[in-house]
């Protein structure tokens, strides 16, 4: 029986290529600024590594460890003696620093890293008097039959036997390795004698198991010969393998160690001392990478943008009119709802908003306004959040009560009431002025962004200090300034920035950059923003951002099974629509209650209540991405069939039967719950720091109590609804 | 951009699961070849049971699980790139389950083996280290704010001390 099967990358994979990735960006850097030192050697050293515990994890080998020990052991070797000294030649300190983004690597763990206790004890760890009994005690104990045998036993056991294998194996060769820049307590030539005595130790397993009369491990004589293969010459055949070549991984090492020690050394050659980022390196600018930077700064490349996403849009409306009213196989059932949602929640959360920018609604404004020149500037006392509040909560309450996902015909027309309403506002008054106050799809997605990792930033603020037109701001011959008001070197945060980019095109120093900012930083400042004023005076954006945290746990809440029961077996309030409309606006306001309780605790009411709408946010965006990325990740084989089905309707064509069971048998990745909840446990941490730090700084510690128990109950209310069944909503029941 | 992108590529070829032989519940001697009937998870609770049969030479075999007054009964087959039959069956109800494996038309049972169902697990107790992911991150960003303040405060003891 052939044990030779496919490759099967687990979770693990997951970790492996970010910090490949990783490693390979930083070596990148290292070999531009000094190949000599980082050379191609080191980048093969470390690939090497990860190649070697791709093997050992990913390849058959694993599930023929399961039932042959030769297997297995070559699977051990693989994660304790080949990828260990690998990795650490790659010399992985450096480049992993400096592949790392720097408010990670510097900002977060930084700190942590050059605390003088933890390398106090990483010294101690690595030190060959600890290092060796360490990784001998683990081999010896884990070929112990009892440990061995647990560790068959299932996944959670073996996973934990190959950690102790790999990061045992790490301490072991740290000294024989050294990886620079770190340097050996003990002189080079006692690095032989060290490996000499670890393959004594090896040996003496290696021998036990060659030369035992029985199989030592029960398992294999079940499964060995139900593969056609003597348990007995298995259980030889791995130690010959633990023996032959796990001496030579020690010896070869060993010789090299001591032929070079007998070598005369020649004096070292000069070298800089590694100094990480000696100067402040160039911000990411995504307008300055090729091709997509041309596109993004020219007006008709946005302009292009926008009229495919309006083509895009145009389909769904036909669609929606003119095809079936089942949601699951319309176009207006499914992209609007499930792709395009799950897509503007990944785009913000990994870019920024890409979806403002893309928007179908401001292309007839755009191509309009070349004929029609509005005259009006919104009423200043319109000029608050309140009226885009309300119609967020409407929006959230109207699409539970009238079902809008469920019906391609009320979203057609819900795509045509937006861009009529986007239309007539903005050939009515100046600027941005739909956008900025009243579409509540905007502010959801200038929300989003606050936790974006691009901003659209000044270059250089010295450029804007002798700028005298301020054209990114009030227009110029170029073309038109922003339209919601943000002057861009006074700008804070992604808040009222549709990423519409005309700032790009109207600033005649080409200073404006989408660039890269540490995410939610800014939303611990408090000086005045450009277009807001001071934040703390601004109770409509505050309510505005809770409405947004709040509204997000309701609508996920609604599409829960438990509750969708509930909903439905609740015996007042007349139909089913108006009931689901009311409990998505009763939980919406218990959900607020909670952060309006929190600000009565310690000082202004209001002031608390805009900090903690800031603080809070992080775990309402988790819960969006959350949301909208289940939908995404369990329906994304949805968005095909639709449109084959109105190919073929609306031209007759013959594209075959459509593959409706990307709907019907559709079942969520096993990767999603766990990512989700990775997801929403990073916005209660964001949300916890921003409550602790603005807490401190108002000198007010104890309020981070009050918050973070918000913060934690929101939480809570997230993870359960995480692990309920969902609604498959957009799919066929 | 590109870290975002390779990491992004890399969950969606991910699964979940690691590759799980499973333990044996039973095996025995048919003829000159041993035959073997494993069975992931180890200790199995109310809800799906995955079993491998190794060492059949050929034939159809059915495996059929009697738990309380549930029977379920299916085919043992092969899957592309793995060895052995397989095959996935519901444990119904909690307490002594009998699974039984049938080759061809034999009344005999090929392989017969008394499993122990546990209760069904929680979506919480399933779930539990990715509850608590949160719990080590925050760790980590207290542990960052403490050593920072420490810090602070000691560059500020330290400049106070100067001053005359």
């Amino acid at each position: 029986m052939s044990l030779a099967g496919a490759w099967v990358p687990g979770v693990s994979a997951v970790p492996i290529t970010l910090l490949m990735v990783v490693y390979v960006t930083g070596w990148a850097r290292l070999h531009r600024r000094d190949p000599a030192r980082w050379s191609w050697w080191r980048l093969s050293c470390f690939g090497g590594g990860v190649a070697a515990i791709a093997v050992a994890l990913w390849s058959p080998l694993d599930q023929g460890g399961q039932w042959l020990l030769s297997w297995h052991m070559t699977q051990h070797l693989l994660l304790s003696m080949v990828a260990p000294p690998l990795l650490l030649a790659g010399w992985p300190f450096m480049p992993l620093m400096q592949g790392l983004p720097r408010w990670i690597g510097v900002g977060l763990l930084g700190p942590v890293l050059a605390w003088p206790a933890l390398r106090g004890v990483l010294a101690r760890l690595v030190h060959p008097t600890v290092a060796w009994p360490l990784s001998v005690a683990v081999t010896w104990a884990w070929h112990l039959p009892p440990a061995y045998e647990w560790a068959l036993t299932g996944s959670v056991p073996h996973a934990l036997e190959h950690a102790c294998f790999l990061w045992s194996g790490i301490l072991f060769w740290w000294p024989v390795v050294a990886p620079w820049p770190w340097q050996g307590a003990w002189p080079r030539w006692s690095m032989a004698f060290y490996l000499l005595l670890a393959d004594v130790a090896n040996t003496v397993v290696a021998a036990v198991l060659a030369f035992a009369p029985g199989v030592v491990y029960g398992t294999y004589a079940l499964t060995a010969p139900a593969l056609g293969v003597d348990p007995l010459e298995d259980q030889r055949r791995a130690a010959a393998i633990m023996w032959l070549p796990g001496q030579l991984l020690f010896l070869v090492p060993a010789v090299v160690i001591l032929a070079r020690a007998g070598r005369r050394r020649r004096p070292a050659r000069s070298v800089a001392l590694p100094v990480l980022r000696p100067r402040r390196p160039a911000r990411f600018d995504l307008l300055a990478v090729p091709m997509v930077g041309a596109v993004l700064r020219h007006p008709n490349g946005r302009l292009s943008l926008r009229m495919g996403v309006m083509v895009l849009a145009v389909l769904v409306v036909l669609d929606g009119w003119l095809g079936p009213a089942s949601a699951a196989t319309n176009v207006a059932g499914t992209w609007p709802w499930t792709h395009g949602r799950g897509l503007a929640v990944v785009a913000a959360v990994a870019v920024g908003n890409l979806a403002c920018m893309g928007c179908p609604l401001i292309a007839p404004r755009t191509l309009l306004r070349r004929w029609i020149r509005p005259r009006r500037r919104w009423p200043s006392g319109l000029r608050v959040k309140w009226i885009a509040a309300g119609l967020v909560v409407a929006w959230l309450v109207a699409y539970e009560a009238l079902g809008w996902w469920d019906s391609p015909w009320l979203t057609a027309w819900l795509v045509v009431g937006l861009v009529l309403a986007a239309t007539v506002t903005d050939l009515l008054f100046e600027g941005a002025a739909f956008c900025q106050w009243v579409c509540p799809v905007g502010q959801w997605n200038m929300a989003m962004a606050v936790a974006a990792p691009l901003q659209v930033k000044a270059r250089d603020l010295q450029v804007c200090e002798r700028c005298a037109t301020q054209d990114c701001l009030r227009g110029g011959e170029r073309g038109p300034g922003c339209g919601t008001g943000l002057f861009v070197p006074r700008k804070t945060g992604s808040l009222e920035c549709t990423w519409c980019l005309d700032c790009v095109t109207a600033c005649p120093h080409d200073n404006v950059a989408l660039a890269a900012v540490v995410p939610l930083q800014e939303s611990l400042l408090e000086g005045t923003r450009s277009a807001i004023g001071r934040w703390r005076d601004r109770t409509d954006f505050a309510t505005l951002l809770l409405v947004l945290g709040a509204g997000g746990l309701a609508n996920a809440l609604l599409m829960t099974e438990p509750v969708v029961g509930w909903v439905e077996g609740v015996g007042w309030a007349g139909s089913g629509a108006l009931r689901a409309g009311l409990i998505t606006l009763a939980s919406i306001a218990v959900l607020l209650a909670w952060p309006a309780l929190a600000a009565c605790v310690g000082g202004s009411w209001r002031e608390r209540w805009a900090g903690l709408a800031l603080d809070l946010w992080p775990v309402g965006a988790s819960v969006w991405l959350v949301h909208f990325g289940f939908h995404l990740a369990s329906g994304w084989a949805s968005a095909l069939p639709p449109l084959q089905r109105a190919a073929m309707d609306a031209a007759g064509l013959d594209l075959g039967e459509p593959r409706w069971s990307a709907h019907c048998c559709a079942t969520a990745p096993a990767w999603l719950v766990p990512a989700m909840l990775v997801a929403l446990a990073s916005g209660l941490v964001a949300s916890l720091w921003l409550c602790w730090t603005r807490a401190v700084r108002r000198g007010r510690p104890v309020t981070a109590v009050a918050d973070a128990l918000v913060a934690l109950g929101w939480w809570m209310v997230a993870a359960w609804l995480v692990l309920q069944p969902m609604q498959m909503r957009g799919l066929i029941a | 951009m590109s870290r975002m992108l390779l990491t992004a590529l890399a969950v969606l070829s991910t699964r979940l699961a690691c590759a799980d032989g499973g333990v044996p519940i039973d095996s025995r001697m048919v003829g000159t070849e041993r035959v073997t009937l494993l069975m992931t998870p180890a200790r199995p609770s109310v809800g799906s049971a995955r079993f491998t049969l190794l060492g059949h030479g050929g034939g159809p075999v059915e495996i059929q699980v009697r738990n309380g007054d549930h029977r379920e009964r299916t085919a043992l087959e092969a899957e592309p790139g793995r060895p052995g039959l397989h095959a996935q069956l519901d444990f119904a109800v909690e307490g002594p389950a009998l699974v039984t494996v049938h080759a061809g038309a034999a009344t005999e049972p090929l392989l017969q083996s008394e499993v122990t169902v546990g209760p069904q697990a929680t979506a919480w107790m399933a779930r539990w280290p990715w509850i608590l992911a949160w719990l080590p991150m925050l760790g980590l960003v207290t542990l960052r704010e403490w050593l920072l303040a420490r810090r602070l405060h000691s560059t500020q003891e330290h400049g106070a001390s100067k001053i005359p």
